[in-house]
């Protein structure tokens, strides 16, 4: 007869309430690790999609991701001179809000390169790349566009023609993709109002900077994408670039790095420092919860050692629930986070290592407390019974 | 007659309380043979727990020795955990509360104390559904001691002591806690367990009105057995043929 079954059994409702309670703190670990991933992910994404060997940005400045940067929209003409470069494409990218059928929206504008770049580096999950030199665009489903749905944005309107899955700037914005082109259109031209906000903003400093345009000046894109030779030495093209003393030069490596070790960095922080917290209180949560079990048994313990039962059985009856609730509550806690995640607004990643340490610290934690509860188990004389 | 079944000899139990010395027992003398209802009685303090927790091999004596069928199984300084395997052959128990297992039902606290002996699952539920139902609780059988009233739990706990059909019973004030009607009817199922089985029982007791039943009562006082009764005319209740065979 199996002692743990059967306790089980008769107290049901408070089983499963444990194991419910275990469960979602599980989710929640599970959805803090996610969220980590989750937004390191995000901010990644277009830089390693993109297709980039070096980023030729404003000079002095680490943008276009951890700084502002602006260079001049010709820069792209240079860059292709130097040797070793085998392609260049403009690059330009600012946050926007539009209204469209009375819902206000907000998006990430991204320029293509259009016709050398079609988006052809994305994955569509529907429709197709851009196939003219203005008034398409290609939407992340994240926005809440869909296929054909006309937008206006500046003063044109443009037609949804593709639609991505999962493609998020830094903030979690989706992408809209247009040609660069549009994308600078879109960014120059603002409402009067807009524009009498910014210089407001400004405190009027900024006739000169601009004011009209959300790239910081006129006909100014963020940044050239190179891809090099595959013989040229990037470390030479880079040299070449930072000569002209205008024009900063980073790698992929250098964006990851910007990106993460210093943009992101305070908010990492934050958010693995939570999740340690939430670990803590989970371990100490969950070993209370059987410790305690065994606790309030003790008497029984006492019960079945008069009886003459060996060891193996209370140890067994112990391990067993331990057990039961440790892996009903994983389990639990993982069919939530697969119902729950996907529908929060930021990507959660359930990584497969992530779930796979989560669960050894569980067993841990379960292993551990049973332990000690088998050892005070194993304490208990069995004449505790008349007391 | 053949050896006694349970054989205490001079056993004394000293307590440490602070920097007194309490002598719960002081040199109990005692047999009880198969067959026999042996009563214990005494004022409160009396040491007649004390006196059922060495010889059910619970506690050790200070000094003196517990021999069970012939075998010298305690003394001073055993070590009575490891003695648990020979316990659960030898002696059952009954406690003044029934001391039930709540999320077992009836009958699987009874079929627990077989399966724990090694019995299989499917012949102990029989036997401890055949005891059941010999101890008039074939109704109970599925349900938990909560739902029991404390007679019917004593009487479950009764037939786990007998599961493992032990030739020793030790019963520390079985019947304290039932009204006198129930009292009675415990009290005569160790005597028809003494009778039938042949197991020697152990009764402390409080109740003057079952001290019929017995065939020998010993009293009790300041941990010494200071007095021996033997009736001659003790009452045989029927045997209901009750205990069936264990597997
Ligand atoms: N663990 C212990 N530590 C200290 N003293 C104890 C302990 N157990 C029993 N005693 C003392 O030993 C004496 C005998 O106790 P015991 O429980 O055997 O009495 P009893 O005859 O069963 O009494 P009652 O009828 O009240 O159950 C008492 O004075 C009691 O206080
Ligand atoms: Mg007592």
């Amino acid at each position: 007869m199996n002692l743990a079954l059967r306790d089980i059994r008769f107290g049901l409702p408070r089983f499963l309430l444990t194991v419910a309670g275990v469960g979602f703190l599980i989710t929640a670990s599970v959805g803090m690790v996610g969220l980590y991933r989750g937004i390191v992910d995000d901010a990644l994404l277009v830089i390693d999609t993109i297709g980039a060997d070096l980023w030729v940005v404003q000079g002095g400045r680490s943008g276009p991701f951890a700084e502002g940067s602006s260079v001049p929209s010709t820069m792209d003409r240079r860059v292709e001179g130097l040797a070793g470069v085998a392609s260049v494409r403009r690059f330009v990218q600012f946050s926007q809000q539009f209204d469209v059928d009375g819902r206000n929206l907000r998006a990430s504008i991204t320029g293509l390169d259009y016709p050398a770049d079609t988006g052809e580096w994305l994955r569509l999950s529907d429709g197709r790349y851009l196939a003219s030199g203005h008034f398409e665009a290609i939407a992340d489903a994240s926005i809440g566009l869909g296929l054909g749905d006309v937008v206006h944005l500046g003063q044109d309107d443009f037609r949804i023609v593709g639609l991505t899955n999962g493609m998020v700037d830094v903030q979690g914005d989706g992408l809209l993709f247009v040609t660069i082109n549009d994308a600078v259109d879109i960014a120059k031209r603002r409402t009067d109002e807009e524009v009498l906000l910014a210089r407001a903003k400004a405190g009027g400093t900024d006739a000169a900077a601009g004011a009209n345009s959300s790239v910081p000046q006129e006909s100014k894109i963020a940044a050239v994408l190179v891809s090099l030779d595959p013989a040229a030495d990037q470390r030479q093209v880079a040299a070449a670039v930072l000569a002209w003393g205008d024009a900063n030069v980073l790698s992929q490596a250098d964006q990851h790095n910007l990106l993460l070790n210093q943009r992101l960095w305070r908010l990492r922080v934050q958010i693995l420092a939570f999740t340690v917290v939430l670990l803590v209180v989970m371990a100490i949560v969950i070993s209370l919860i059987i410790y305690t079990m065994t606790i309030e048994k003790l008497h029984q313990i006492a019960m079945l050692k008069l009886i003459g039962a060996r060891n193996s059985i209370i140890i067994a009856m112990i391990a067993e629930q331990a057990a039961l609730i440790g892996v009903g509550g994983f389990g639990f806690g993982l069919v939530v986070s697969k119902l729950v995640f996907p529908h929060f607004p930021r990507r959660i990643v359930m990584d497969t290592g992530d779930l796979a340490l989560l669960f050894t610290a569980v067993a841990l934690i379960c292993g551990v407390a049973s332990l000690l509860g088998i050892v005070r188990a194993l304490k208990v004389r069995a004449q505790e019974v008349l007391s | 007659m053949t050896g006694a079944i349970l054989d205490v000899h001079g056993a004394t139990r000293h307590y440490v309380s602070g920097d007194s010395i309490v002598k719960a027992l002081d040199g109990v003398s005692l047999e009880a043979h198969g067959g026999e209802l042996v009563g214990i009685v005494g004022p409160s303090g009396s040491g007649k727990s004390t006196f059922l927790l060495i010889a059910g091999l619970l506690e050790p004596p200070t000094a003196g020795d517990v021999t069970i069928r012939g075998q010298k199984v305690s003394e001073p300084g055993a070590n009575l955990d490891r003695l648990r395997d020979f316990r659960r052959h030898a002696i059952g128990f009954v406690f003044q509360k029934a001391n039930l297992i709540p999320f077992l039902t009836a009958g699987e606290n009874v079929a627990l104390a077989l399966e724990i002996d090694d019995v299989a699952a499917r012949p102990a539920r029989a036997y401890a559904t055949d005891l059941l139902i010999n101890l008039g609780l074939g109704h109970r059988i599925d349900n938990p001691p909560a739902r029991l009233s404390g007679g019917e739990q004593q009487r479950v706990a009764i037939a786990r002591a007998l599961a493992n059909d032990p030739p020793l019973i030790l019963a520390d004030e079985p019947t304290a806690a039932l009204d006198s009607h129930r009292g009675r009817q415990v009290m005569e199922l160790f005597r028809q367990i003494a009778d039938v089985r042949q197991a020697a029982v152990v009764v402390v007791t409080h109740d003057p009105r079952s001290l019929d039943l017995f065939d020998r009562i010993y009293e009790f006082a300041d941990g010494r057995i200071v007095g021996e009764e033997r009736s001659a005319d003790k009452v045989r209740p029927e045997a209901v043929g009750l205990l069936p065979q264990r597997p």
